[in-house]
């Protein structure tokens, strides 16, 4: 009853949304191109093949900063839940850069690591880490006091209570930790692509110089694509193994 | 609360001399690497210099600076302006609940960086494409939490001003309003720093005012120092916006228990 409410609302939404979508482009004309030039460019961008090349390009190097924000990302936010001397330690450079507009440190990056893969994979890593390690860290040190004895009246001491009651107990923030982390690696893989004129950042760049704007808007909205299923797909994963507690991330 | 890990095992002034150490040992490996690895990158004792210079003595960077909080000014704005009564109206009816939800979901999520092309054909070089860029970083999370503290208020609180008296429609919103405040007011800490760093991209990614000016020629003439300070400059506002509409919100919270 409520989701047939819910999808009721959604249809007439969307058929609102599309009218007042024709309107408008009908109106402006060709700096707003409506649904049905819209759908033309997105016909003709496929057949192309330059969306996919450069959707290809984006999501490859999206996943060699977001791998490398994982492995570095789990084990010290672990590290840094355990152990309070890790932790202030590691925290002193997580909250300083974690504040930095990683965005102003594209030119300086780009001296250093040059203009090749590591480039891509330094930015990407760079948004990417931070949020995961503080959602890693969130998870063990959140662990009632309570969940451990009860751990330890069952007889889970020593490592025990490590493996059969903290580290489950962070599962929850441990997937969010990878569903924030993957939205921000998108934005670190699409700010360094836009920087140097690769992949998405090379098609939009070029559309934008011959104000191409319907072009310009199927990228974005493949961008919005590979952003929002990515993480649909991470709230799928962390529905079946955290289910029992949603986190909710700020 | 935090009987494993949490930096509450440590005393404060152990606290200290760990933090302290933690940023010698960043100055030193810093040091160490623009005194042998790479001689772009400027050591530590030559960014301080220019970032005073260039601030105090000089002050092209504090121009460069404002300049670019203006723009973030006007944008957190009005993303205060349109995103607190929009979540309000999210959290209080089902319908616009039902089709705005996985839109703001969907905004929040995507890199608002890509917009930067579009909004140079729609609205040219202009501050006003810079002031929609700083509004479209800041305004999904002032929705997002203003909806997440009008949305479940707890009944007492809702049964204890109907017993003293305030049944009516008015109070119960007065009463809802003050439950959800430090929410907001998390959004628009979060929403504080969004906009610094939305400002920022738009003096990279529109076009270069003062601030793009400063970090794109310093880039391209390799002064790694003249970069650094700004860099550093930019964090201490980041961290300054966030620190000061924190404040704010520590006054307010409502604590249940």
């Amino acid at each position: 009853m409520i989701s047939s409410a819910r999808r009721r609302h959604q249809a007439a939404g969307a058929l609102v949304a599309v009218i007042v979508w024709t309107i408008i482009g009908w109106r402006i004309g060709s700096a707003f191109p409506g649904p049905v030039k819209f759908l033309r460019a997105t016909v003709d961008l496929y057949r192309s093949g330059a969306l996919i090349d450069a959707l290809a390009g984006t999501a490859g190097r999206l996943a060699l900063g977001y791998g490398l924000a994982i492995i570095v990302a789990f084990p010290l936010g672990a590290a840094m839940g355990l152990s309070p001397w890790v932790d202030t330690f590691v925290d002193t450079y997580v909250t300083t850069l974690f504040v930095t507009s990683v965005a102003s440190l594209l030119p300086l990056l780009i001296l250093v690591a040059g203009t090749g893969v590591g480039f891509y994979l330094t930015v990407v890593f760079l948004f990417s880490v931070f949020h995961m390690l503080l959602l890693v860290r969130a998870g063990l040190t959140r662990v009632k006091p309570g969940t451990r004895d009860a751990g330890r009246v069952f007889g889970a001491t020593g490592w025990r209570s490590y493996v059969y009651v903290l580290l489950p107990a962070a599962l929850p923030h441990a997937v969010a930790a990878l569903r924030v982390g993957y939205n921000r690696a998108v934005k670190g893989a699409v700010v360094a692509e836009l920087w140097v004129y690769a992949g998405v950042g090379e098609l939009l760049h070029g559309y934008q110089r011959f104000s191409q704007i319907s072009s310009a808007l199927v990228v974005i909205a493949h961008v919005m694509l590979l952003a929002v299923l990515g993480a649909r797909l991470l709230r799928l994963v962390e529905r079946r193994y955290a289910g029992w507690r949603e986190v909710t991330v700020q | 609360m935090t009987a494993i890990g949490g930096t509450s095992a440590l005393s404060e002034p152990t606290r200290w001399s760990v933090r302290a150490s933690a940023a010698t040992a960043a100055l030193g490996a810093w040091q160490v690497a623009a005194a042998t690895q790479n001689v772009l990158l400027a050591p530590p004792l030559a960014v301080a210099r220019v970032l005073v210079d260039e601030t105090l003595v000089r002050g092209t960077l504090l121009h460069a600076v404002a300049g670019a909080l203006t723009n973030a000014l006007i944008g957190y704005g009005l993303a205060l302006a349109v995103g607190v009564p929009l979540g309000a109206l999210i959290a209080f009816s089902t319908p616009v609940r039902h089709i705005l939800d996985p839109v703001v979901d969907a905004l929040y999520s995507t890199p608002i960086v890509a917009l930067a092309p579009v909004l140079i054909i729609w609205f040219g070089l202009s501050p006003v494409s810079k002031v929609i860029l700083v509004f479209t970083f800041a305004v999904f999370v002032v929705v997002i939490n203003t909806e997440a503290g009008f949305a479940n208020p707890p009944e007492g609180l809702l049964d204890a001003a109907d017993v003293y008296g305030g049944g009516n429609r008015f109070v119960r919103l007065r009463v809802r309003a003050r439950y959800a405040l430090p929410s907001v007011l998390t959004g628009a800490r979060l929403a504080a720093g969004r906009a610094v760093r939305g400002a920022v991209a738009a003096e990279l990614f529109l076009y270069a005012d003062a601030l793009g000016a400063y970090l794109i020629d310093s880039g391209s003439s390799f002064d790694t120092a003249r970069l650094l300070a700004g860099i550093v400059a930019l964090t201490l506002i980041g961290v300054l916006a966030v620190g000061s509409v924190g404040i704010v919100e520590r006054r307010v919270r409502y604590t249940e228990s």
